[in-house]
């Protein structure tokens, strides 16, 4: 204890304090896998939604561009699920082997970053050609086309646009947790005396 | 890798029951709010847990303790709404300690320690970070050590913070 009368006040104004329990501790080391697990179980979720929506939507909807543009989302929705296992599955922390476990949740962490990153590409852009297809198909049977095409007009429009900025919204989202990620991948790298 | 992962176990277990009050300590100087205070004392124990895997005597065990709870408090801080709202300064722009959050405690040790709490909640990370070092009573190689800040950087934050802390005891003099 130092003879400082600072240092003394500081140092005795906490004496002892009791460790989390280890279990505790573990659990919140592997938050990253929990995290991931339970968003991709709700994206899960949504794709299932989404395919039972837009498989309907091919027998109600009177336009062949509309049928069209609803079984090209439901095509979407399989391939964002596809890409979602393949880029940002939950990894275990169990099955880091014997790999060092902060080397592990630098890789699990580079791997979210990287798949938000692009989430544009894999995520959003598989969905514009089923739904401008629907919206051209809208618009084409409220003018009495059933067959032919008619461009979308105003309505439609600030559809599209309204569309377009939830997808804006997304991707921003996505790039800030990036962004966070990044920060924690550039701790750990200071600790283990690297740059990326 | 079972063997592995139980010295892993141990070392973390040793070192949270070396440096559990620092850790509160420290907890205390980043974060008021006690609900908070409980959760990054948590994020900072998984973090000492995961960094044990990789220490190999890098530094001092007491310097690699301080760093990596230095690390994910000013995260912690810099991530936390209230903290991008305060208005924080520098150590050169306080001039004497403010008084502290606590009007039970007005004398002693107690009302000095609430005082210097009440100064570091005000400091910008960087002086927080050496300010809270100084009082756990690390040396400048050790401050400079765990904050990466060149030697001179961390002597004039040292210098003032000594007249800072010799303040009270300034005024007391001057009274008498």
């Amino acid at each position: 204890m130092s003879d400082d009368p600072a240092k003394q006040a500081w140092q005795t104004s906490v004496v002892t304090a009791a460790a989390p329990a280890l279990e505790d501790v573990r659990a919140g080391a592997d938050k990253l896998y929990r995290f991931v697990r339970w968003r991709n179980i709700v994206e899960y979720a949504a794709c299932v939604l989404v395919v039972v929506g837009f498989s309907s939507y091919i027998f109600w909807l009177p336009h062949l561009l509309q049928k069209v543009g609803s079984a090209l989302v439901v095509v979407a929705v399989f391939y964002v699920a596809w890409q979602l296992h393949r880029r940002a599955s939950a990894v275990a922390p169990d099955s880091a082997g014997a790999m060092p476990i902060l080397e592990f949740a630098r890789g699990q962490l580079v791997r979210q970053r990287d798949a938000l990153r692009s989430v544009f590409w894999w995520y959003l852009l598989p969905f514009v050609p089923g739904l401008l297809l629907i919206s051209v198909g809208t618009e084409s049977e409220r003018a009495g086309e059933t067959s032919a095409i008619v461009m979308p007009g105003i309505g439609e429009g600030v559809m599209l646009a309204c569309m377009g900025a939830v997808f804006a919204g997304i991707w921003w989202f996505n790039q800030r947790i990036a962004r966070k990620l990044q920060t924690r991948i550039d701790e750990i790298d200071a600790l283990m005396g690297r740059g990326e | 890798m079972n063997d592995a992962r139980s010295q892993q176990d141990a070392r973390y277990l040793a070192a949270a029951r070396e440096h559990g009050a620092m850790i509160q300590r420290l907890a205390r100087g980043y974060e008021a709010d006690a609900d908070l205070r409980g959760d990054l004392v948590q994020e900072i124990h998984a973090a000492l847990w995961r960094s044990f895997a990789i220490f190999q005597g890098q530094c001092s065990e007491r310097s690699w303790v301080h760093r990596i709870a230095h690390n994910v408090a000013v995260t912690h801080m810099m991530t936390g709404r209230r903290a991008r709202r305060a208005l924080l300064v520098g150590l050169e722009e306080i001039e004497q300690l403010p008084d502290g959050d606590d009007p039970e405690h007005t004398t002693g040790q107690r009302s000095l320690s609430d005082r210097l709490l009440a100064a570091i909640h005000r400091l910008k990370p960087a002086d927080r970070q050496v300010m809270l070092l100084y009082l756990e009573d690390l040396t400048a190689a050790e401050i400079a050590e765990v904050t990466g800040f060149s030697a001179s950087a961390v002597a004039v934050r040292i210098h003032r913070l000594k007249a800072l802390l010799a303040e009270p005891y300034r005024a007391e003099e001057e009274r008498a």
